[in-house]
């Protein structure tokens, strides 16, 4: 296993997740919580496969998969924002709705053949000697993972939207005295959210593979929320962490392939949850007050200003 | 006289069963303190939501410099030039002051932040700019809130009640500040119920009760025993008769206790003190000096760090809040909603919160059949025992408190800000409830804000400054006693 | 206009339940239309999928005479100019051609999914019109007259013992008996009132009446079952218009058991032997001899496929020879002379055993005989030229001579090997026409036009003709072994096809009431889209088969061309293919929509789904004989956890990991039934297995619980990490250490012992009771003790809890703990009363669905048994829906969703009060 294609792998398996986590981190930055992930994520690699295998052309594939994941959010959004329910009843209901409607709705497509991504050098970066083929071989989607990221780390931290998104998650109240309308940055944080998560399930269906397979996010979306917690809220954080679970999963899948260590596929298979939660653990141990580690105070709790005595 | 900044004229309010406000009249002048008076529950901050734009008036209208307005939000009110510092401060903690002051304008942050120096430094409102808001105290969070309206370019300020948590040097401070305001035309108006402040700051006074206008005052027309009349329509009961308190042997003693705040600093730096059976220690100081984790280590729901606490001569420092229960002490917190109380739980419910007896079974006819036995002697209004105990009004509330807690048969009663937010036939049930008891042979613990709370029903004052007694005086209400207590509540040794 | 909420103040308490019922009619509503659309959009998703493989075919197509023209250069490279000028005349290249066939294969089974879905859906009566339904009644009561006999036997008994004075017993009674239980099924009338006329009071004469009943008693009975056979025999041959000699065997079998039957004293269990028979008839023998006679005249061209694979076999013989000829001819040019003697030698030998294998044959050698006679000639003379040479270096004297020799013999194998085709081919023809006529024979004997089995015959031609395709593809240019074989299957598959269709009619064609025959003519549909398919799939391969013939005609003799003008060529003619095909596919397709509009087929379709739908889901989970065992089996785990969530929900502590909890129960109940208690299992240790797989839930879930109490972790995101890891594991020990010695991913199942009781003979466990008597104890918990009263205070207000004393910490972890200990319970008692063991991928969801329950439920114990009831009803109905409609598994969980949504969203609208604000 040279280094190269360890970190390449790495990161393969771990752009679905860090789309979905800096999705929802913006989501949860924000104030509202979602745990629909799992269902958004299939609902995204679902209309990305089928928008890719009738017209042919990713992008729109990846385009439109975004679409369909902001709509699908669309729904928590007005649930948990305007009709102020449980948000993690909503999250659950929305996991089961995506999960099941792209499980009826793609019955006809699985196992058929679709076009996917191919990898694209960055003809300058890539012949670095080790880091060029990891990081710079990769289909151009990991590039946009790249970018991604660390425009949203500006956008959130440096950005004076950045600043009324904070301080929407942190205390609307303070937010809504200047003006800020709490709802339309919620609605947007959701529905941008979810978009993002979307196109980290659109990157397993033509990106990482090119078909459509019932409940093929396998509990991404879960692992995605713990590790909104395990990243502190911060984009950057979060790309590390994804790219860790990616290696995680991708040594998992190599150690079965190679059998070289003789540990049962089921053991390997739990290693991410395990890690996730050791992690949280151990994050909160060092740290104990929740100010500190920067989770939005305001988190899962619907906003009304006449209600506020 | 400078011309109306604002005008309101004939502000309906009504609340499901109450009515808030019923045709009130009041306008404020360019470069003018005016204070509007009223005891709690009579529709001072309801008003001045309205204005504010948080709630909207059911009928009446608003004129900003003489034309009409509808105010649809804060924001649209800070637009128009109208402010108001809310008693709970709408700052991001995580946030400096900087990026409080800066968030929903478009203004970069460097500008921001030379601006926020320069408005403290003219105003005498002293902030660091890059401090975070959960560092600073209680009273810069208000001077940060302040400092927002004036950036913003607030014409009409108001503050509610800013006092209630400052030290008297900081109130100074800020009526220097607020004279400042008004000598450049800014209106300001100025809620409260304390009637030696209002003497000091309002150019005029309007009186408000019931929601409804009483009277509004020039300066030199009014003084504190005519604007208490207006403010109660009766003449206001404030000397409880009591006969002198005949201490009997030692309940509870506090030796060197030192007890650390939520935020991790120190909130009691070796306190000590005494109270004997039958008698009323009342503690005077500015809130967050340590009132609550004093009450909270006797009660047991904090830990002690160090020192002892002995109650009735056995060392209960470690023991639980049931042990405490059982052995006699009773508390009623200053945050009734929040939480001696339950709120969606019965009042039923709520009169066996804490209990003494170690029952397994809950039977639910009992406790009502209980339940009906304290509503009738406390008086307790309330449709029935199965309503749930947020319907009832804050007086009702506090009733249900202190018929628990006297059920208790308490050797000791911790009592913090017991009336506040009480109307004045509540505040008189309380403070005779907590007599009677006196006289039963049950000691009390008052940690109270008001001064003449504490000279009304105190046998000894002690003084508490940053964790500490400071120094005890007598419950004499009389000026140069009340300047010694102020001194020392400011921290100046006496 | 802004929306405000208000909020209700005025809500009285049991308002609540309308929240469930308004969101479970809501969800209902929605699945409804799902289904009506996912049916409704079924027929035109099979015409696109029908031109989506067009689209596909031509593509594969266009790229034929690319890739033919790549192979044909490299082979040219590769210097076997002489060899690759047979290769490449054009021939549609295998790969690519199969490619593109099999993208026609998804048209067929596009339209395939349409004939089984139409047929699925029709509703199927069971009833069997005609005397045939008397004959089967009268069977199934035959108790009634053999009680009737045993009475008659009685009261004759009674008479006589009366007549010799031994007893003073009551003839009236014996009589009453004997009457009462022949009028209950209206039979045998006259005997009846013989035996009512029976003069009681003097013995001597009812004696000899009733004996003389009892004499005519068999009689009557025979005829009674022989006439009603009779009738029936003529309705069924007439309708199956099957000959009579087939039936007589059929019938006279019948009879004899009849009579053995009653003169047997009608014994009942004789009697169960004629019904049997019976019922083979009413099934399938309406068709049996149909089959048979087809099968037989399928025999010829089964020997025909025997002997043609010996012919392909000495053929490939003659083909080594030809090639090792040709190799003696390249070495000889080359000057190498090594092997020559050798090869000749091989060459000789291939043609003796070619000409060996025909002579074994009778049939082949009498019609190869000439073919064997010039063979052995041949051979003769190449073993004449391989004991001519002499040494190597004698052979590199004359190699001249013998190269030339060599030459001759190899075209005289040639010929031979050409020869030998074009025998067997008209031999092989011959076959298949005298096979195929002697069917057209049967159809027109056994099959009468214009009725039900004008279908049948128009399904053989088909069957038929997809045959003979097959076998001329496999004699054209040589005997090719594979083609042969697939031949040989669809001759197979033929017969069995035959049967299976049969059967079908046979289930189908008498169901059919009248009224559905005419309005929704089932099998005029199924066969409409059968033939359509069918005609256009063979026009298709036809018009394939025949492009290739114009690509060999157009290239054959050309040697050299560019690239642009073979390409053109094949262009040209690949073009034209395609239109045609294009036309096909459009005529099928308008066939299929002047066939659907004809009969408003789809929209009535599926509106018969969703009806359909509704009632399984309505009816099947609770009726005792059909779902109701599934669904109390299925109510029991999701009541366990349940229970569970509503206590920790309660406190407002979203405990999502039941899932995992309910693993680690279903775990340990394994575990100590297959290696602690495995010894000597006895069913003391049921209640001691159920109580530590509760522990172990509760251990579990005091984890989460833990976490969130001392380390404020919360508590959603750690018992979900929890439900996976518990998955896993028990995946891992699926595969590891527990597995079964079978080679299927599962674990040996628990000793019979510990299995829990069920109730008599149902498979419903006992695990119910557990769970309903858990249900009692979660009331008495949250409403009749302090704890619970503290669990509701720390949900509703933790300030006051941690005020009135109660220790917050502890209280999260017990909760959990008990939480967990009822869904570790419920796994328990799932292993134990359903599971028996552990398969892979056991991961049924029920702690997932429980969140809904406790939800559904409103937090009310009682409640929550009802609503587990009515779910795992529910769940049942799907499964039930999913097997009749052929739905997606994914509905069930995509309704879920809804319900969950809708529960919410009325919760909401409950509460509040929506007012319009006016700007």
């Amino acid at each position: 296993m040279n280094i190269e294609g360890l970190i390449g792998a790495s990161i393969r398996y771990g752009t679905p997740l860090l789309f979905a986590t800096v999705g929802e981190i913006i989501t949860e930055r924000a104030g509202v919580l979602n745990l629909g992930l799992e269902g958004l994520m299939l609902m995204g690699a679902f209309t990305g496969f089928v928008t890719a295998y009738s017209t042919g052309s990713l992008w729109l594939a990846f385009f439109l998969a975004m679409v369909v994941g902001a709509l699908f959010a669309l729904i928590h959004a007005f649930m948990s924002i305007t009709l102020k329910v449980n948000q993690v009843v909503s999250g659950l209901a929305l996991t089961m709705l995506g999960s099941g409607l792209s499980g009826i709705l793609g019955r006809a497509y699985v196992g058929r053949p679709a076009v996917m991504f191919q990898p694209v050098a960055i003809p300058g970066l890539a012949d670095i000697p080790v880091v060029g083929p990891a990081f710079f071989k990769q289909d151009p989607l990991v590039y946009v993972g790249y970018v991604l990221t660390f425009f949203l780390a500006w956008f959130i931290f440096k950005t004076k939207a950045g600043l009324t998104l904070r301080a929407v998650g942190e205390e609307p109240a303070a937010a809504d005295a200047r003006g800020i309308n709490v709802f339309w940055v919620r609605y947007l944080a959701t529905l941008v959210g979810g978009a993002l998560t979307a196109a980290g399930g659109a990157y397993l269906s033509l990106a990482a593979t090119s078909m459509w397979m019932e409940n093929m996010t396998a509990g991404r979306g879960w692992i995605a929320i713990a590790l909104v917690i395990f990243a502190a809220w911060d984009p950057i954080k979060a790309m590390l962490g994804s790219y860790l679970f990616g290696f995680i999963m991708s040594l998992q899948f190599r150690l079965q392939a190679t059998g070289e260590v003789h540990v049962s596929a089921n053991l390997l298979l739990m290693l991410p949850y395990l890690v996730t939660l050791i992690s949280m653990i151990l994050f909160s141990l060092s740290e104990n007050f929740r100010k500190r580690i920067g989770a939005p105070s305001a988190l899962g709790v619907p906003y009304s200003r006449e209600e506020k005595t | 006289m400078s011309s109306t900044l604002l005008e309101v004229r004939g502000i309906v309010k009504r609340f499901p069963g109450v009515l808030a406000l019923n045709g009130v009249n009041f306008d404020l002048k360019e470069g003018e303190v005016h204070t509007l008076l009223g005891e709690n529950g009579a529709g001072k901050t309801t008003l001045m939501n309205i204005i504010f734009g948080l709630y909207k008036a059911d009928e009446g209208e608003i004129l900003f410099r003489g034309k009409r307005v509808h105010i649809k939000s804060p924001y649209h009110a800070l637009q128009l030039g109208i402010g108001m510092v809310q008693q709970h401060f709408t700052l991001v903690p995580s946030f400096t002051v900087t990026e409080n002051v800066s968030l929903g304008t478009k203004d970069p942050p460097n500008k921001v932040a030379a601006r926020v120096k320069e408005i403290s430094e003219e105003f005498g409102l002293e902030v660091d700019p890059y401090a975070k808001i959960w560092q600073l105290s209680v009273g810069e969070r208000q001077r940060v809130e302040i400092i927002k309206l004036l950036y913003a370019g607030a014409k009409v300020v108001i503050l509610d009640e800013p006092t209630a948590v400052l030290t008297p040097q900081e109130t100074e401070a800020l009526f220097k500040a607020v004279r400042k305001m008004t000598a450049q035309g800014t209106g300001v108006i100025f809620i409260s119920h304390k009637l030696n402040e209002v003497m000091e700051i309002s150019d005029r006074v309007t009186v408000l009760r019931k929601g409804t206008v009483v009277g509004t005052l020039k300066r030199g027309e009014f003084d504190k025993n005519k604007l208490a009349q207006m403010m109660v329509g009766r003449e206001v009961v404030m000397e409880i008769e009591r006969e002198k308190a005949k201490p009997g042997d030692l309940v509870i003693k506090v030796d060197d206790v030192y007890a650390k705040s939520d935020k991790g600093h120190l909130a009691l730096n070796g306190i000590s003190f005494e109270i004997r059976a039958g008698e009323i220690l009342g503690i005077a100081g500015v809130a967050g000096n340590g009132q609550r984790e004093l009450a909270e280590v006797i009660t047991g729901l904090r830990k002690v760090e160090n020192g002892r606490v002995e109650f009735m001569g056995r060392d209960i420092t470690n023991s639980s809040v049931i042990e405490r229960i059982l052995a006699g002490i009773a508390y009623i917190p200053q945050d009734r909603k929040g939480v001696a109380l339950s709120p969606n739980l019965s009042v039923a419910e709520n009169l066996f919160l804490r209990r003494k007896e170690k029952k397994i079974w809950f039977n639910k006819s009992v406790i009502y059949e209980h339940a009906r036995r304290y509503i009738d002697e406390y008086k307790i209004k309330t449709p029935s025992p199965a309503t749930a105990v947020k319907y009832l009004s804050g007086g009702n509330m506090q009733k249900v408190v202190i018929a628990r807690e006297f059920s208790l048969e308490p050797r000791l009663i911790i009592a913090v800000h017991p009336t506040r937010g009480l109307d004045v036939a509540s505040m008189e049930f309380v403070y005779r409830s907590l007599i009677k008891a006196r006289d039963e042979g049950v000691a009390v613990l008052l940690l109270a804000g008001e001064l003449y709370e504490i000279f009304n029903l105190s046998d000894r004052v002690g003084v508490i400054y940053e964790g500490k007694i400071v120094g005890y005086t007598t419950p004499d209400p009389s000026p140069e006693n009340v300047e010694k207590i102020g001194l020392m509540m400011a921290g100046v040794a006496v | 206009m802004r929306f405000k909420l208000e909020r209700r103040l005025d809500i009285p308490k049991w308002a609540g339940i309308f929240i469930p019922i308004v969101s479970v009619v809501f969800s209902l509503l929605v699945m409804g239309i799902v289904i009506y659309s996912y049916m409704y959009s079924k027929p035109s998703y099979l015409k696109r999928a029908i031109f989506g493989a067009l689209n596909e075919y031509r593509s594969n197509i266009m790229r034929i005479p690319e890739e033919s023209w790549n192979r044909y250069e490299k082979l040219l490279k590769a210097g076997r100019a002489r060899a690759a000028i047979a290769i490449p005349k054009g021939k549609l290249s295998s790969n690519v051609s199969s490619f593109a066939i099999s993208r026609l294969e998804d048209v067929f089974r596009a339209t395939e999914e349409a004939y089984k879905f139409v047929r699925d859906t029709s509703e199927s009566a069971k009833s069997f019109p005609g005397d045939f339904n008397e004959l089967k009644k009268l069977h199934d009561n035959i108790g009634y007259i053999v009680k009737a006999y045993n009475a008659l036997n009685r009261t004759i008994d009674d008479a006589k013992s009366i007549m010799n004075k031994e007893c003073d017993c009551n003839l009236k009674e014996g009589i009453n008996s004997f009457v009462e239980n022949l009028s209950r099924i209206g039979v045998l009338e006259d005997l009846v009132s013989e035996a009512k006329s029976v003069d009681v009071t003097d013995p001597e004469k009812a004696v000899k009446e009733l004996e003389n009943i009892r004499s005519k008693f068999p009689e009557e009975v025979k005829a009674l079952f022989t006439s009603k056979m009779e009738s029936s025999v003529k309705f069924i041959s007439s309708r199956c218009s099957v000959p009579e000699s087939s039936w007589k065997g059929l019938t006279l079998d019948y009879e004899n058991n009849i009579d053995n039957a009653i003169s047997g004293g009608f014994n009942p269990i004789l009697f169960e032997k004629a019904s049997s028979i019976l019922n083979s008839i009413s099934t399938y023998y309406c068709f049996a001899p149909v089959v048979k006679i087809w099968n037989d005249s399928l025999d010829p061209l089964r020997t025909l496929h025997r002997k043609a694979s010996i012919v392909e076999e000495s053929y490939s013989q003659l083909s080594n020879a030809l090639r090792s000829s040709q190799g003696v001819l390249k070495s000889l040019e080359k000057g190498r002379t090594f092997f020559v003697k050798d090869t000749i030698y091989s060459m000789a030998r291939y043609v003796r055993n070619s000409y060996r294998k025909l002579e074994r044959d009778g049939f082949l050698s009498s019609v190869f005989a000439r073919r064997i006679e010039s063979l052995k000639g041949l051979y003769e003379d190449i073993n004449d030229l391989y004991k001519s040479l002499g040494k190597p270096s004698d052979i590199k004297k004359n190699a001249e001579q013998i190269s030339k020799k060599v030459e001759t013999l190899s075209k005289r194998i040639e010929s031979e090997s050409k020869g030998f085709n074009s025998d067997f081919i008209n031999v092989a023809e011959g076959f298949a026409k005298d096979a195929l006529d002697s069917f057209s024979g049967i159809q027109n004997k056994i099959f009468k036009r214009g009725s039900i089995e004008s279908r049948i015959s128009e399904y053989l031609d088909l069957l038929m003709d997809t045959y003979r395709y097959k076998l001329e593809e496999a004699l054209d240019g040589g005997i090719d072994r594979m083609k042969l074989n697939m031949a040989y299957s669809q001759l197979e598959n033929i017969s069995r096809n035959l049967t299976m269709f049969l059967r079908d009619i046979a289930d189908y064609y008498p169901s059919l009431n009248k009224k559905m025959r005419l309005s929704l003519d089932y099998e005029t549909y199924v066969f409409g889209m059968e033939a359509l398919r069918t005609h256009a799939s063979q026009d298709i391969v036809y018009d394939s088969y025949k492009a290739k013939d114009d690509m060999d005609r157009a290239l054959s003799g050309k040697r050299n061309m560019s690239k642009e003008e073979y390409t053109k060529i094949l262009h040209g003619i690949l073009e034209d293919h395609l239109n045609r095909v294009y036309a096909i596919l459009t005529k099928l397709k308008n066939d299929l929509n002047s066939l659907t509009k004809s009969f408003g087929q789809v929209s009535r379709v599926s509106w018969i789904a969703v009806g359909s739908a509704y009632k399984q889901l309505s009816t099947w989970p609770f009726i005792p004989s059909q779902g109701l065992p599934d669904t109390i089996n299925y109510m029991t785990p999701l009541l366990f956890t349940g229970l569970g969530l509503v206590l920790v929900f309660q406190m407002k502590l979203w405990n999502i990991g039941a899932e995992g909890q309910f693993y680690l129960g279903v775990m340990t109940a394994l575990w100590l039934s297959l290696f602690v208690f495995d010894k000597h299992p006895s069913a003391a240790e049921i209640p001691v297995i159920l109580l530590l797989g509760g522990l172990a839930g509760a251990g579990w879930a005091a984890i989460a619980g833990a976490l969130k109490a001392f380390l404020n972790i919360d508590e959603i995101v750690s018992t979900l990490m929890l439900n996976y890891i518990a998955f896993h594991w028990m995946e891992y020990l699926v595969y590891g250490p527990w597995k079964a010695p079978t080679n299927f991913p599962e674990t040996r199942e628990i000793p019979h012992q510990l299995f829990l009781p069920t109730f008599g003979t149902s498979r419903v466990h006992t695990g119910i009771l557990i769970a309903v008597s858990l249900s009692v104890v979660v009331y008495l918990l949250m409403k009749k003790t302090w704890w619970g009263f503290d669990l509701r205070v720390i949900g509703d207000n933790p300030n006051a809890a941690r005020y009135s004393g109660v220790n917050i910490a502890k209280n999260i972890v017990l909760a959990m703990a008990v939480s967990g200990f009822f869904a570790g319970l419920g796994g328990a008692t799932q292993m134990l009363g359903f599971e028996h063991k552990l398969y892979h991928g056991y991961a049924p969801g029920y702690g997932y669905t429980g969140i809904i329950i406790a939800w559904l439920a409103r937090l009310d114990p009682w409640a929550t048994i009802l609503v587990s009831f009515l779910f795992g009803g529910f769940l049942v109905g799907g499964d039930q829906i999913q097997l009749v409609l052929k739905l997606p598994k994914a509905m069930v969980v995509a309704i879920e969703g809804v319900i969950l949504f809708s529960l919410i969203a009325s919760e909401v609208l409950f509460k509040y009060r929506i007012r319009v604000v006016r700007k």
